[in-house]
């Protein structure tokens, strides 16, 4: 059951007052009984030593009358059930009263009366004491000690005392009563008070939970109104203002949503023109790419077909130097041509429209074609070419053409830098699961490190004289950079200058196909951790 | 008990008195005769309704008045005048205190028959000089008491004794001569005022082997009485009482008078001036019976062997 604020603070009030209560009224009616206790005990010893004072004449003459008139003396004591008065051996001399069977002694000093016996028995021995001349003083001591014992004072009986406990009882009982009846009282009071204190403070609490309630439900300008001044008025006053506050803001918000959906959509709409507009230029510079690259690329082949013709003698006998001159032509075309190829594939992947072609194959034969290549290519075989392909390499599943052309640019670039020595490839698994690496190490010149962290950047040629000894406009590693983020991987390099450099290419195996109707893969630039 | 208003208590004693015993005589107008007691103590009583018994017995059968003093010397006027207003023919009076105040009024001649009185010679009862005064003394003869002295603690030799110079000095005196004939030399303490009692008792104790008693209202008071019997005890010194209320608190040994019988001797005294004896004729008697009191507990107590004959001699023995 669930108890309110109310309730359990009168419980845990009224608890608290009665157990205070029981507490004080049961040390108080300890410490009353005690001190009765003792002030009983006290009159019993006062009354017994008075007894046996009086009494020590009556006992060394044998005066059972006079005994028996000090016991009646002590019967007239209130609360004296019984004198006795017993020599030293034990004989009865005088009597008045019966001793009860539940009797107890005296007990020590500051302890509670017992409650389960009907007297309290003092026993008080009677002394005589012996006046005579001591053995020094019949010699004549100047000097003999009487303030001790020693001898002098010896016991001639006993007195025994017995004090009802009946009085003592009843004052215990209504002690007990009267400690029980006022903690009755202070304990209803205590629950009273603690019902009133309850309500006086659950009463604005239910208010302001009222009030709560209907803010919740969106009636923000509900406002409580207590008639106190006390601290639950101060809540209400920080309630009212809170309300208040929360009213103005929620206006404040719904004027700035109301703006910021104006903004929004004026924005949108500014955006939807720019995008349509940058729709529209990209298509007219697609266009213009493909144009140019047309226009371009035509007349270069006319040119290298018309060239490797005529030097071939098409047109007839050629001298020496014409074929020198007809090779330099078709060279140089060849050079414009890939560059304008470089430049489309750059300005292609830049756009984002890279198309994928995802297809099973082994990566042994395909580099090993790249490598055929090259050593076909050389004229003097001053540079080797390896291959090193790790056995039980998984079949790729991805875009074969553009890993062909990652491995194939990073192999020119190394044999364009190598004059003499090695040009490897490496293939092993990669670190990760269903991932390889394709290294192209070289023994060319290097690269500085300063220029290390350029090498991927578009248009960037490292080493003084690289253009004009190379060709080139900067753009192939970069190529190779965007490829292998298309192909899902990523490409570093290690080198030192005048020894050689490793590109080591790290791409997964398997690149997953795109479902149908999906645009093609736009991987973002710089989307894959290099 | 003392009375507010003593006069009319005294009176009323004295009418009733009059009402029940001069009644029957009334006719007759017999002789009148006035007790006046010192106190309704037992031994005056006791003796007091001795002599009235006998005198109703007596064949002239006197009315009787009866006055009590109560103990207090304060109500001898009242009963003074009541005397002179009623006029008996004889007065007996019971105690010293009774006796003491009679015969201090010299204005009146009527005889005096004393009762229970102790040195009555030594008190100088016997040399009034307006009345003619007889009476019994409770004396016990000197000798008979220092014989069992002898005969209690027959080893002593120094026997002490507490008394005031001016009560019972001559007493002392008479016994001092006496006392060796019972092979005891008497030595004394003298005390002036009963708080000095105790403590001269301690001092005389270390002097003498036994402690005997007189009748001194300087020494024996209710105050001092115990003390006195509790010191002796608790120097284990065998002290000789005056009464059998003393062998009962603790005294070895007492002789005392059958007080019956001393108002029957007062009676017959009284019987003999009625029948026209003069007073002044009649001796001082002394107490015809004499007993023996024994504390045979303070006795042990004392470490004493009492004579088998004494015990047997004894009248009252506490054991």
């Amino acid at each position: 059951m669930r108890r309110g604020f109310g309730v359990r603070l009168a419980l845990a009030n009224s608890a608290l007052i009665v157990l205070a209560c029981a507490l004080l009224s049961w040390t108080l009616v300890r410490s009353d009984l005690r001190e009765i206790g003792r002030g009983l005990a006290d009159r019993g010893f006062a009354l017994g030593e008075h007894l046996a004072r009086e009494a020590e004449l009556s006992i060394l003459s044998g005066d059972a009358e006079s005994l028996h008139q000090l016991a009646q003396m002590a019967r007239a004591e209130r609360d004296v059930l019984y004198t006795h008065f017993v020599d030293v051996e034990g004989r009865v001399q005088a009597t008045l009263g019966e001793r009860p069977a539940h009797r107890a002694h005296v007990p020590a000093v500051g302890a509670l009366p017992p409650t389960d016996v009907d007297a309290w028995e003092f026993e008080v021995p009677i002394f005589t004491t012996d006046a005579r001349p001591q053995r020094e003083e019949l010699l004549g001591a100047d000097v003999v000690d009487r303030s001790g014992p020693s001898g002098r004072r010896h016991q001639i009986g006993t007195v025994l005392v017995g004090l009802a406990l009946d009085p003592l009882r009843a004052h215990s009982d209504r002690v007990a009563v009267t400690a029980a009846t006022f903690t009755v009282i202070v304990a209803v009071m205590a629950v009273l008070s603690a019902i009133l204190l309850a309500s006086a403070i659950t009463r604005p609490l239910k208010v302001l939970a009222r009030a709560a309630d209907r803010i919740a439900g969106g009636e923000l300008e509900t406002q409580v109104t207590l008639q106190s001044e006390d601290e639950v008025a101060a809540v209400a006053e920080s309630f009212n203002a809170m309300a208040r506050s929360l009213a103005l803001s929620r206006a404040a918000l719904e004027e700035h949503r109301r703006t910021l959906e104006e903004k929004v959509r004026a924005r949108t709409e500014r955006l939807e023109t720019v995008n349509r507009e940058l729709d529209e230029a990209n298509r007219l510079k697609s266009e213009f790419l493909a144009t140019v690259s047309h226009e371009l690329r035509t007349p270069l082949n006319v040119i290298m077909g018309y060239t490797r013709m005529l030097a071939e003698g098409a047109g007839g006998e050629v001298t020496g130097e014409q074929r020198e001159m007809l090779e330099s032509i078709h060279r140089q075309s060849k050079m414009q041509l890939d560059l304008i190829s470089d430049v489309l594939d750059f300005s292609r992947l830049a756009s984002g429209r890279v198309s994928m072609h995802i297809e099973r194959f082994a990566l042994g034969p395909l580099l090993e074609e790249i490598r055929a290549l090259h050593v076909g290519r050389q004229a003097g075989g001053q540079v080797a070419f390896v291959l090193d392909v790790a056995a039980g390499l998984p079949e790729m599943e991805t875009d074969r053409v553009k890993l062909q052309e990652v491995v194939r640019n990073l192999v020119d670039n190394a044999a364009k830098f190598t004059q003499r020595g090695r040009v490897g490839i490496e293939v092993r698994a990669g670190n990760l699961p269903g991932w390889v690496v394709i290294a192209v190490r070289d023994t060319g010149r290097g690269i500085s490190a300063e220029d290390l962290p350029r090498i991927f950047e578009e248009f960037r040629q490292v080493g003084e004289g690289t253009t004009r000894t190379t060709g080139g406009v900067g753009l192939g590693l970069a190529i190779v950079r965007r490829l292998v983020d298309v192909l899902g991987g990523r490409i570093t390099v290690e080198s030192v200058l005048g020894e050689g450099s490793t590109f080591v290419v790290e791409v997964p195996c398997r690149l997953p196909r795109k479902a149908p109707g999906e645009p093609a893969a736009t991987p973002v630039l710089g989307a894959v951790p290099r | 008990m003392r009375s507010d208003r003593p006069f009319p208590r005294v009176l009323a004693l004295g009418l009733l008195a009059v009402l029940v015993s001069a009644a029957p005589l009334a006719a007759s107008r017999g002789p009148t005769v006035a007790i006046v007691t010192s106190s309704r103590v037992g031994p005056f009583e006791t003796a007091s309704r001795a002599i009235a018994d006998l005198l109703q017995q007596s064949p002239r059968q006197p009315e009787v008045l009866t006055f009590d003093l109560e103990g207090e010397r304060s109500k001898g006027p009242d009963v003074l005048a009541e005397l002179r207003r009623m006029n008996p023919d004889l007065i007996v009076t019971v105690g010293s205190l009774a006796t003491a105040m009679i015969l201090a009024d010299s204005t009146q001649r009527t005889p005096l028959v004393f009762s229970m009185v102790l040195y009555p010679r030594q008190s100088e009862f016997l040399s009034n000089p307006t009345r003619a005064v007889t009476g019994v003394a409770l004396d016990v003869p000197l000798e008979i008491q220092l014989q069992y002295v002898h005969r209690l603690v027959p080893g002593a030799r120094r026997l002490g004794v507490l008394y005031h110079a001016g009560e019972t000095g001559l007493i002392v005196e008479a016994a001092r001569r006496i006392a060796p004939s019972q092979g005891l030399s008497l030595v004394t303490r003298a005390v002036e005022q009963p708080g000095n009692a105790v403590t001269a008792l301690g001092e005389l104790m270390e002097e003498v082997d036994v402690v005997w008693s007189v009748a001194d209202s300087h020494v024996f008071t209710p105050q001092t009485t115990s003390a006195l019997i509790l010191a002796a005890l608790r120097r284990r010194m065998p002290l000789i009482g005056l009464s059998t209320a003393h062998v009962k608190s603790g005294a070895l040994a007492t002789l005392y008078c059958d007080y019956e019988d001393v108002g029957r001797q007062t009676g017959e005294l009284v019987v003999r001036i009625l029948d026209g004896a003069r007073a002044e004729d009649v001796p001082v008697a002394g107490p015809r019976k004499v007993s023996l009191g024994l504390n045979l507990r303070t006795a042990q107590h004392l470490g004493l062997d009492v004579a088998p004959a004494l015990v047997a001699e004894a009248r009252e023995v506490v054991r």
